[in-house]
């Protein structure tokens, strides 16, 4: 349920990274092909190599509940400076804005 | 020590927002309560009187307080005898301020030999144990506020004195009547729910896209040859529904009335179309049973409105309760198929690698089949399940503990780092590509 859930959460994630570069996306897919072709090269490597990330956790004997406990850490720390920065931004406009 | 002190500081100041905002939450509860509602005590709650008339007055000691108050007065006695199983029962009660009356209306009597029933409509002189009333009492007190309370008898016959106790509850409720304002938005409530009640919300079943769960008999025992068919669902209905069907077709279509239980109660044929069908008293679900699927009828299923609605509610708690998540990969899955990149590798394919990353840590194990020219394959199979084969669980599940243990003794050494770093709200260095 909670791997369901961060899966999501990851995918919202990556969804709204591709919208915000679309524009540069196209325009190496479409002007710069060689290094669209490098960019495609170091992907497929990392790609590559997370397809044996399973086997290497089982190696570990890291069990389930501590990689979820590991992934949910790292969203935390990536949601909450997002977030407090966030407050930081809006008390800063807030204080702009008041006369 | 200065950390403690900060943390302690916020502390204080968290609680007290929390206890400010009860408070004005609070208060702006009983601004907007309608009735108001307060509790006295009777001061003495037991008495033992010798009857000797079909009456007992008690005077109460206190409740002045509720001088040129309206409203309804709750409270509950019980009364059992002290040496016969007689129970005496009461006929009325009355609450009185000064000179004034005011009879009471009875709740549901309690008795745990005869179980529950109305003293007004169904009362016996046999019981074995006390009997409880629960009484409301609508009263419009005068100047001396609360007084007495009366209760009176039905003459049993047999015995012109008995000692009997009366137990009144230590506290009874006064619910005091609000300004008109609040009348009108129950009469209007009122009329809103009789509307409602009044009104039928229909529904027509069109089984064209109905789905069947088999050709045999049905599970419960249907007589019913091998060629009927039972449409999948059981749906709810109640003999205060009105049923009927808007066609006939030559399938021989019948009406089957299961109780809650789902066993069979009825079934009953369609013989003309718009007619309504009788339904069991007894029914809580219905089935249609047709013996030609590929001809199928529509009918209309009529429920009162706070029945539909109620129905409604139930369906929506259904789902919101379904736990069942087997489905949700997939479906999700499927509303972000249209923001893949169709265009080759991009920058957002580097910038979106760490999350890969993460999002790959959950991946089963699976064995690593390496192709190694002039050799063959080598196939290297999961280390756990590998080993298990060898070694025994017990030092499998030891080797998990002691890796586990210290790896998550360092992600909370992390976690408390981090919180570390929120400490100094005056500190904007918060580096996320560090974390």
């Amino acid at each position: 349920m909670i791997n369901s859930l961060l899966s999501g959460v990851f995918k919202i994630i990556t969804s709204l990274v591709n919208v915000l570069l679309t524009p540069i996306n196209l325009l190496i897919s479409n002007y710069l092909p060689e290094l669209s072709s490098a960019l495609g090269v170091v992907r497929n490597f990392f790609t590559a190599s997370f397809t044996y990330i399973g086997w290497v956790v089982d190696s570990t004997f890291i069990s389930s509940e501590t990689i979820s406990l590991l992934i949910a850490v790292f969203t935390m720390k990536l949601l909450v400076p997002l977030a407090i920065n966030t407050i930081k931004l809006a008390i800063k406009w807030y204080h702009m804005l008041v006369p | 020590m200065k950390n403690i002190k900060y943390i302690i500081k916020r502390i204080i100041i968290g609680v007290g927002i929390a206890l400010v905002l009860s408070f004005l939450r609070g208060s702006f509860l009983i601004g907007v309560s309608a009735k108001e509602v307060s509790s006295y005590n009777w001061g003495t709650n037991q008495f033992t009187p010798l009857v000797s008339t079909p009456s007992v007055d008690f005077t109460l000691t206190s409740d002045s307080s509720l001088a040129n108050q309206n409203g309804d007065i709750l409270f509950s006695f019980s009364i059992y005898n002290n040496n016969q199983n007689k129970v005496p029962i009461v006929n009325n009660v009355r609450v009185y301020s000064g000179t004034s009356s005011f009879v009471c209306n009875f709740g549901t009597v309690n008795n745990s030999s005869s179980g529950s029933y109305n003293p007004t409509t169904n009362q016996t002189t046999n019981g074995q144990t006390a009997i409880s009333y629960s009484v409301v009492c609508p009263v419009n007190l005068g100047s001396d506020g609360l007084t007495r309370v009366g209760v009176f008898f039905l003459p049993w016959g047999q015995s012109s004195q008995e000692i009997m106790t009366i137990t009144f509850s230590p506290y009874f409720s006064f619910i005091k009547d609000n300004d008109s304002t609040q009348d009108i938005i129950e009469n209007v409530n009122d009329n809103t729910e009789q509307q409602i009640e009044s009104q039928k919300v229909c529904t027509i079943y069109d089984l064209t896209q109905a789905t069947f769960i088999s050709t045999n008999l049905d599970a419960n025992g249907l007589p019913f040859s091998s060629s009927n068919f039972n449409t999948s669902d059981f749906i709810s209905i109640s003999s205060n529904d009105s049923l009927s069907s808007l066609s006939i077709r030559t399938n021989n279509p019948r009406f089957c009335f299961y109780n809650i239980n789902k066993f069979l109660v009825s079934c009953d044929s369609v013989t003309t179309a718009n007619s309504p069908i009788t339904i069991p008293s007894n029914a809580s679900y219905f089935r249609y049973v047709v013996s030609n699927k590929e001809n199928l009828p529509t009918y209309k299923l009529c429920k009162n409105g706070n029945q539909a609605i109620a129905d409604s509610q139930q369906q929506i708690n259904d789902t919101l309760n379904d736990s069942n998540v087997d489905s949700s990969s997939s479906e999700g899955s499927s509303f972000f198929e249209d923001f893949s990149d169709p265009h080759g590798a991009t920058l957002s394919d580097i910038i979106s690698l760490p999350l890969d990353f993460v999002n790959s840590l959950n991946n089963q194990c699976q064995p690593i089949t390496l192709p190694i020219p002039h050799f063959g394959d080598i196939t290297l199979p999961c280390i756990k399940s590998y080993i298990s084969q060898f070694v025994s669980s017990g030092l499998i599940n030891l080797i998990s503990l002691v890796v586990n243990g210290f790896l998550v003794y360092r992600i909370v050494s992390s976690i408390i780092d981090f919180i570390n770093q929120l400490k100094d709200p005056n500190n904007d260095d918060l580096e996320v590509m560090d974390l």
